[in-house]
């Protein structure tokens, strides 16, 4: 059987190795248009700082291909898809023929249509391509600009703190990060970040680029006129479906997969940030471009490829990062527009320990909860949350921090089959 | 793949096992010199209550590795003996493996996560099952 | 943060309402933080004597079985348990001690702020003392009764004079069986030699000097302190008083008293009322001052002034916690060093008073009884003094109380019994054979965060009384049935059986009769006594249809007290077992076997309804064996006897 990955990131690297850990006869290719050994993306910010140059961020071994006998086009775009013929057409012309296809081409920077968009200065941030290029032009720059408040935005923002330029980031929205979290987080991370020397205008949007050859200054949306001389747009990623546009693959944001990261055809499977998948806490289809689902999508599409029938868990939004020296996991309903009036919310800050919860509850269900410095058992949350597991009884429990899975058992053992995993078992089943 | 085992029903919370993991996780492997070091003792095993008794977690090296999956360096991977190790130097400390591990076995530090590492030191004896004085914590045979 | 307190006052759960959501850490929460208990701890199978240790026994049989001495379980756990009637004992008789200099300084000091109030009183206990009081001033007394009471504590021949106060029978049975109590200080020397490393190994032998300590406690240096004190500031008469945070005034200075000593909160007591300290309370905006007591200290200015008492043991920090106390003094036992946190949350002045007793960071205004009045007048006017710091803002007096009747004593229960011209004890004995009262219980001894708080102590009460059984109490037990009501007359026609109702209702006293602090426990020994002379209820304190409880307990005290009760013949019944469980033969000794040496033995019942149960079933089988009438009015439980 002959697979085709396109995409050389997590879910395309996962899908590859399950593949080969299940079949020592499967032809593998990957397709990718970066030529780079695999890197972690979520890391390119710290390019950016001086904080990690490429090699420590790299997340497979130098014989990676070698080892899992893996055919690697690196440095090839994949153009289009032929889902009739089965093949895949490069940007050398050269058309490459598959029995089962894995389209894990990510997303690139959404650039937004603003005029001085193309002067030079003014850069996305998604590889580490672009990273160093940022590095490079920040010699020469006194003042660096943010447009987007979201987690690359943030992340760079966080980075560029430290480079010893004037920073500023300009936040559509109320608060930052505002598809992950709400205000009350928001402004403790926001707090820290401006500590740390970031300026942040919120409500506030670029709407113009001046500037002869290159970026010279920056013309918001409330007509203030800021100098300038680097602007990172971080508005968004934009799913790499330009390929199958000739086909007649369902797409919305992203690739539509189901739950066995299949799209609506049959040998055609998506998985990583191009792909849109369920979300079982807003019971919708959802874009939950996040690493750990990514692994998963490109797991469970390798394993029925396979002949292994496997479905993806149960998942949400999911998210978890160190900025400026504190740690933040957000999962679930946290975001700013996620407040639905059916919910009950509780806001638990502990000032002396520089810890915060915030728990959101849906008819006695976790739908969301967002911890800030204290991090431990996020994991345990995780779980209940996306079992929908009932914690009426827990609740007192869980507001007073004792959440961790011992103190859990009690509640996890009345809900005994919904915990299937081997390991699961194991230990459930110690308990007579 | 080697495992331990708990046996609740004998576990007399004395948390002999945490300060054995502890002591065994120091540049001295000594109770008394480690408590002057400079990075404090961190066990990897964490007893606390539950319901009426109490339960002890530690990383179960699963058999699929979930936070193997959520590591964004592949600092975190499972060994040729099953064993679920973190390959510190490359931890970049980010959590996104404590954001998933459903036991909460992984807690973390100021510069890389902290768990079960099975003891690499020894002599292939596991320190909380040696320290445990009512046999409570043995290894699966 | 605490949960909530589910069966406790309501003062109480106002006051630890605060204390979460202004994230001031108190008792409960550092108890949380305690889970999982050591179970070796917990089972009394950790021995710590020597450095061959620290040593475990494996309570499953696989690890040791023995330390490294070779002590088995019995004597480890043996060990402890006597190291911990010790330290009660210790507790109480020092106190004792203290009671006793004190009435040699208000006999020989002509400048002494101590007076003798009770002459009677003082010449009864000469009497017990063999001393000729014949053309003697009471000073001259007084002077030969604290020295024979000092004499009590070293002596190195014969045994204890004052012990003599028990019934002819229960001195042959501790002669006969060995436990004798010799000299208070002796016992206890005795008892940490004997659990040094390499002494007795034996757990019968090591309990029975633990009962010989414990009465050298009971019989010896707690009723020293009991009687003596009644001697230097009054013998408590019934009188009409209230409980609970409620009494500290937003509009006065508050000053607490916590402890135990009675030569300190009863200086303060009195000297409260000196009409300069009063003025210049008002000078500083006053309405005037209240003295209110915590813990024992209030049981002791409660029984004789009728001071308010402000809580029990579980509240002392909660009393901080309305943000009103100008000044919190404490002197010794059931201090909970965690107080100098909370108060130092507030505008608080805590202050340590005794030489023994102090923590770190805390002021010490250091009491001497020979300058007792001015050192009471600088104590209270530290507080007025403290009084503007006050943050009005954060001031939450929750606005409870309830009223008590308290000041029973044995002889105060003779007095309202029989009248003024004929005192006595027949009625009590009377109403026991004829059946309209079933038996009396003393519910006694502390609180404890490992019980949901007050609800054993209320629950098993309130089940005795709805079965006819008179209830005795002293010490946060007393303050817990006040808190909920039962220490008012009226509560016999809420709670009490139809007979106990009847009792009450002839007599105007309450179903729960307060009898003071734990160290008047010894009030409850002798209204045994006397029960006993009375007559008709058998000859010796095993005989009588009694029993004891201590639902909720928590200190050392509290098991030397348990101890000296079993020792004098009554059964004991606390809720959550003494640290005995990892040792088969020695809970079988204690619960079980000792009964044939003592007459007396412990019984551990968590659930407090059933332990309230196994009392009556004891009490009914006393009856059994005296032949008593049936129960005059139909019983809510039927024991199986």
């Amino acid at each position: 059987m002959k697979v085709l990955i396109i995409g050389n990131h997590a879910a395309g690297l996962t899908a590859a190795e399950v593949l080969r850990k299940n079949s020592d006869k499967t032809d593998i290719t990957i397709i990718s248009k970066e030529n780079t050994p695999p890197y972690s993306r979520c890391l390119v910010s710290d390019i950016i700082s001086g904080e990690k140059n490429i090699e420590d961020i790299l997340f497979k071994d130098k014989d990676f291909y070698e080892k899992n006998r893996i055919n690697a086009m690196l440095g090839k775009t994949a153009l289009s898809v032929d889902a009739e013929n089965k093949t895949v057409i490069l940007d050398d012309k050269s058309k490459i023929p598959y029995d089962n296809l894995i389209i894990a081409t990510g997303g690139d920077p959404a650039m937004p249509d603003l005029p001085g968009i193309n002067l030079k200065g003014v850069f996305g941030l998604r590889t580490d391509q672009d990273a160093l290029k940022i590095k490079d032009y920040l010699k020469n720059s006194k003042t660096a600009v943010v447009l987007g408040g979201g987690l690359v935005g943030i992340k760079a923002a966080a980075a560029l703190s430290l480079t010893g330029k004037k920073v500023k980031v300009f936040v559509a929205s109320s608060g930052i990060l505002s598809q992950i979290l709400s205000k009350d987080e928001a402004d403790i991370l926001q707090n820290k970040l401006e500590d740390q020397g970031v300026e942040f205008l919120m409500h506030s949007d670029g709407k113009e680029i001046m500037g002869k050859q290159k970026a010279e200054c920056l013309i918001t949306d409330k007509g203030d006129k800021i100098e300038c001389e680097l602007i990172i747009v971080a508005k968004g990623v934009k799913a790499n479906t330009g390929l199958i546009k000739d086909t007649s693959i369902k797409t919305d944001h992203g690739i539509i997969i189901n739950d066995s990261c299949m799209t609506n055809i049959k040998t055609i499977y998506a998985a990583g940030d191009v792909a849109q998948s369920k979300d079982d806490i807003r019971n919708e289809s959802w874009m939950n471009s996040i690493w750990p689902l990514a692994v998963e999508e490109g797991k469970v599409a390798a394993l029925n490829i396979s002949g292994k029938k496997t479905n993806l868990l149960e998942r949400t939004s999911m998210n978890a990062f160190h900025i400026a020296g504190t740690w933040l996991v957000s999962c679930g309903l946290t975001g700013l527009r996620d407040t639905k009036e059916d919910t009950e919310k509780y806001f638990l800050l502990d000032r002396k320990k520089n810890n915060y919860k915030k728990f959101i509850f849906k008819d006695n269900q976790l739908v969301g909860f967002a911890l800030i410095g204290n991090i431990l058992n996020a994991g345990v949350l995780n779980l209940l949350m996306r079992k929908k597991i009932n914690l009426g009884n827990t609740k007192d429990q869980l507001l007073a921090g004792k959440y961790d899975f011992s103190s859990m058992i009690p509640c996890i053992m009345e809900n005994k089959e919904r915990f299937n995993e081997p390991e699961f078992r194991e230990v459930l089943d110690s308990f007579k | 793949m080697r495992k331990i085992t708990y046996d609740r029903s004998k576990c007399m919370a004395c948390r002999s096992c945490e300060v054995a993991c502890a002591i065994e996780h120091t540049m001295s492997k000594n109770l008394y010199k480690a408590l002057s070091e400079k990075d404090k003792p961190l066990p990897r095993r964490h007893l606390s209550p539950s319901g009426t008794a109490c339960f002890t977690v530690s990383c179960f090296h699963c058999e699929d590795p979930i936070c193997a999956e959520a590591c964004i360096v592949s600092a975190l991977k499972k060994d040729e003996n099953g064993k679920v190790i973190c390959d510190t130097a490359k931890c970049i400390d980010c959590g996104m493996c404590i954001m998933v591990c459903p036991f909460g076995a992984i807690t973390i530090s100021e510069t890389f996560i902290i768990k079960c590492d099975m003891c690499p030191d020894r002599d292939g004896s596991f320190a909380c099952i040696e320290a445990c004085p009512t046999k409570a914590l043995k290894e699966k045979k | 943060m605490a949960k909530e307190l589910k069966f406790a006052d309501n003062a109480s759960k106002e006051m630890l309402n605060k204390a979460n959501k202004e994230n001031i850490e108190v008792v409960w929460d550092r108890y949380e933080m305690m889970q999982p208990a050591c179970g070796f701890g917990e089972l009394g199978i950790c021995c710590k004597i020597c450095s061959m240790g620290p040593c475990r026994i494996d309570p499953f049989g696989e690890g040791a079985q023995t330390g490294v001495c070779g002590a088995t379980v019995d004597t480890i756990a043996a060990r402890n348990l006597v190291r911990m009637i010790a330290g009660g004992a210790s507790a109480h008789s020092d106190h004792g001690r203290d009671i006793a200099h004190t009435l040699l300084l208000a006999a020989t000091d002509p400048n002494s702020d101590y007076k003798i109030k009770d002459k009677e009183k003082l010449f009864r206990i000469a009497q017990v003392y063999n001393i000729d009081t014949k053309g003697k001033d009471e000073k001259h007394v007084a002077k030969e009764v604290a020295e024979k009471a000092l004499n009590e504590f070293g002596q190195q021949h014969g045994t204890i004079k004052i012990a003599e106060m028990a019934p002819k029978k229960r001195l042959e049975v501790w002669k006969k069986a060995g436990i004798m109590p010799r000299a208070i200080d002796r016992e206890i020397v005795e008892s940490m030699h004997r659990t040094h490393m390499g002494v007795d190994a034996d757990y019968k032998n090591l309990i029975k000097h633990g009962m010989r300590t414990a009465i050298s406690d009971g019989w010896g240096g707690s009723l020293i302190a009991t009687e003596l004190s009644d001697v230097l500031f009054g013998s408590p008469n019934p009188l009409k008083s209230k409980v609970n945070l409620g009494v500290l005034k937003e509009d006065h200075v508050n000053l607490l008293v916590h402890g135990h000593e009675p030569t300190l909160s009863d200086m303060i007591a009195i000297v409260s009322q000196d009409k300069e300290l009063v003025q210049k309370a008002i000078d500083k905006g006053a309405k005037g001052i209240v003295v209110a007591g915590i813990c024992c200290t209030a049981n002791e200015i409660l029984m004789r002034h009728g001071i308010p008492i402000a809580g029990s043991f579980l509240q002392q920090e909660l009393a901080l916690l309305t943000g009103a106390v100008d000044l919190m003094t404490v002197d010794v036992q059931c201090v909970m060093p965690g107080l100098a946190t909370v108060a130092g949350c507030f505008h608080t002045k805590l202050v340590t008073t005794s030489p023994k007793a102090k923590i770190p960071g805390v002021n010490h205004i250091e009491f001497s009884e020979d300058k007792a009045v001015q050192i009471a007048k600088d104590i209270i006017s530290a507080a007025i003094d403290n009084y503007p710091n006050r943050n009005k803002k954060n001031v939450t007096i929750p606005d409870h109380t309830e009223k008590l009747v308290a000041g029973f004593t044995p002889e105060s229960i003779y007095h309202i019994l029989g009248g003024k011209y004929r005192s006595t004890y027949r009625p009590l004995n009377d109403a026991v054979m004829s059946g309209r009262l079933r038996g009396a219980a003393g519910v006694i001894g502390c609180s404890n965060p490992n019980m949901e708080y007050e609800e054993a102590h209320i629950k098993l009460v309130k089940e005795l009384l709805k079965n006819d059984t008179l209830v005795v109490t002293t010490g946060c037990n007393a303050i817990t049935c006040a808190k909920h009501g039962l220490l008012r007359p009226e509560a016999a026609f809420e709670y009490a059986g139809k007979g106990l109702q009847e009792i009450c209702h002839a007599t105007g006293i309450p179903p729960v009769l307060h009898l003071g602090s734990c160290v008047d426990n010894s009030r409850i020994l002798i209204t045994l006594a006397n029960i006993v002379s009375e007559g008709g209820l058998g000859e010796d304190i095993s005989d009588i249809p009694v029993a004891g409880a201590a639902p909720e307990w928590m200190s050392e005290k509290a098991v030397s007290i348990g101890f000296y009760f079993v020792a004098s013949g009554v059964y004991t019944m606390i809720c959550k077992p003494l640290p005995v469980m990892g040792s088969k033969n020695l809970f079988d000794y204690i619960t079980d076997k000792i009964e044939n040496e003592v007459g007396g033995k412990w019984a551990f019942e968590i659930d407090p309804v059933l332990a309230a149960h196994k009392m009556l079933d004891h009490i009914d089988k006393k009856r059994k064996a005296l032949k008593l009438k049936p129960m005059l009015y139909k019983q809510d439980y039927k024991s199986k006897i």
